[in-house]
């Protein structure tokens, strides 16, 4: 026991430092497997306060921008909306709700902290439960995917960026739907990879590429960018493919939450699936 | 020593904001990300012993870590640079002891030295806070390459503004 103590008091200043490098590493281990919740993170009030105010100064220095991007966006639903076609038939419309049932719930929100230079990118935006956020909710942008909700406060959340290590989404090539999974190697913020599209598959420099119907939290479609630059090293099966993204994340600021409203009900008929094979 | 102590909290703070609201958003070509909040721990008086040192640095750390969304990686960079602190001070400190209350700065330790003290406590921290970012072999040269970028940066940034700072208090 004295030898212990002993050993203990010589010692105190390296146990001091092993114990907070310890509580920290735990605090980090925590964090970087992304399906669980983290205790360090911007949605709480102090950083989430400090940030908005900081964010409602700086909203004045884009305006002309983010309001040209509106109007710009604007001008396209109004393309879309019944009532700017004309109607050639003549039939009845149908819009009923028990033979169309709304699957993607959007709704606006703005981004109050970003960046970009980071390995691991995380954005903060000004909705929290309060409003309907929940994790694991789609973040996209005028032009493109941004992101999912990570943690969420009552006012605010978080959401990982598209520019993330543990960032993995299902994608596909618009003109031949075959499908793979976009990452982030992390040196650039305006591109990505594109792995696993087979050598066969025929590419040329600027096919879109979108969002494939595989993902339950991303609607099918959304654009995420453009081929840049496509390669085979000499005996892999698989493209090299690096993406231009459509998102510029160095101006980001209004966004849309996507709740996927059947999300439930799939992912809990995923895992009976996944359980009954395992059975057998 | 309440003033004086007011002060340096003081410091911590503003230099806090600065490196959340500012610096945070300042990337030259992408990647290089000066860390000016580390001049804070630097200054931190030669007298505070080596643990209460790393507490300071952990406070420090996890504060920025709530902003930034990096769990405990600056809180373990930190804790790290305060670790090596005394042994720095050692090398590069005034040989023949110094005022009680005294922090290291250009003024207490001479351009030089502070330049060279500076230089190896950011780098210990850069060195750690990236390779935890990292947290993987994978990229290892763009890692080296970032951790010397972003230092020389830092050390620049940090020894511009202490530049600042005495030439406006003797003026």
């Amino acid at each position: 026991m004295r030898n212990l103590l002993d050993f203990l008091y010589k010692n105190y200043v390296f146990l001091v430092f092993a114990l907070l490098q310890f509580v920290s590493f735990y605090l980090i281990a925590n964090n970087t497997y992304y399906q669980r919740a983290s205790i360090v993170n911007s949605a709480n009030a102090v950083t989430g306060g400090v940030y908005k105010e900081y964010a409602s100064a700086n909203e004045y220095v884009s305006l002309r921008s983010q309001n040209e991007a509106l109007s710009k966006e604007n001008a396209m639903l109004h393309n879309m909306l019944v009532e700017t076609h004309l109607d050639l038939t003549k039939l009845s419309q149908l819009r009923n709700d028990t033979l169309y049932k709304q699957q993607y719930h959007y709704f606006t929100a703005k981004v109050i902290n970003n960046t970009v230079s980071a390995r691991n990118n995380y954005i903060t935006i000004n909705k929290g439960t309060l409003q309907g956020v929940k994790r694991d909710m789609a973040v996209i942008g005028a032009s493109g995917i941004v992101g999912i909700v990570q943690n969420v406060s009552p006012h605010y959340c978080t959401a990982m960026s598209l520019l993330h290590k543990d960032s993995r989404i299902s994608a596909r090539i618009k003109k031949n739907e075959y499908f793979g999974s976009l990452t982030w190697s992390g040196a650039n913020y305006e591109y990505a990879d594109l792995n696993d599209i087979p050598k066969h598959v025929k590419l040329t420099k600027g096919d879109t590429i979108v969002t494939s119907a595989y993902s339950s939290i991303f609607p099918e479609g959304i654009i995420i960018g453009r081929i840049d630059k496509f390669e085979i090293q000499d005996a892999a099966n698989f493209y090299n493919i690096r993406v231009k993204l459509a998102t510029d994340y160095k101006k980001l600021t209004h966004v849309y939450m996507v709740e996927n409203l059947l999300k439930q009900e799939l992912d809990t008929l995923e895992a009976k699936s996944k359980e009954n094979g395992n059975d057998n | 020593m309440t003033i004086e102590t007011l002060k340096i909290v003081l410091r911590f703070m503003l230099l806090m904001l600065i490196q959340v609201l500012l610096l945070n958003h300042i990337n030259f070509s992408g990647f290089i990300n000066p860390m000016l909040y580390t001049l804070a721990l630097l200054m931190v008086p030669f007298e505070v012993s080596i643990v209460s040192g790393m507490i300071i640095g952990f406070i420090t750390g996890i504060s920025l870590d709530y902003f930034m969304n990096s769990a405990g990686m600056h809180a373990s960079a930190c804790v790290f640079m305060m670790y090596v602190r005394p042994r720095l001070l050692k090398a590069f400190g005034p040989r023949d002891g110094y005022e009680p209350e005294a922090q290291p700065s250009i003024k207490t330790m001479g351009n030089m030295a502070f330049l060279y003290f500076s230089f190896f406590m950011v780098a210990v921290h850069h060195a750690s806070l990236f390779f935890i970012e990292a947290f993987s072999t994978q990229h290892f040269l763009f890692t080296i390459g970032r951790i010397i970028l972003s230092t020389i940066f830092t050390v620049l940034l940090v020894n511009i503004t202490q530049y600042i700072m005495y030439q406006s208090k003797t003026r």
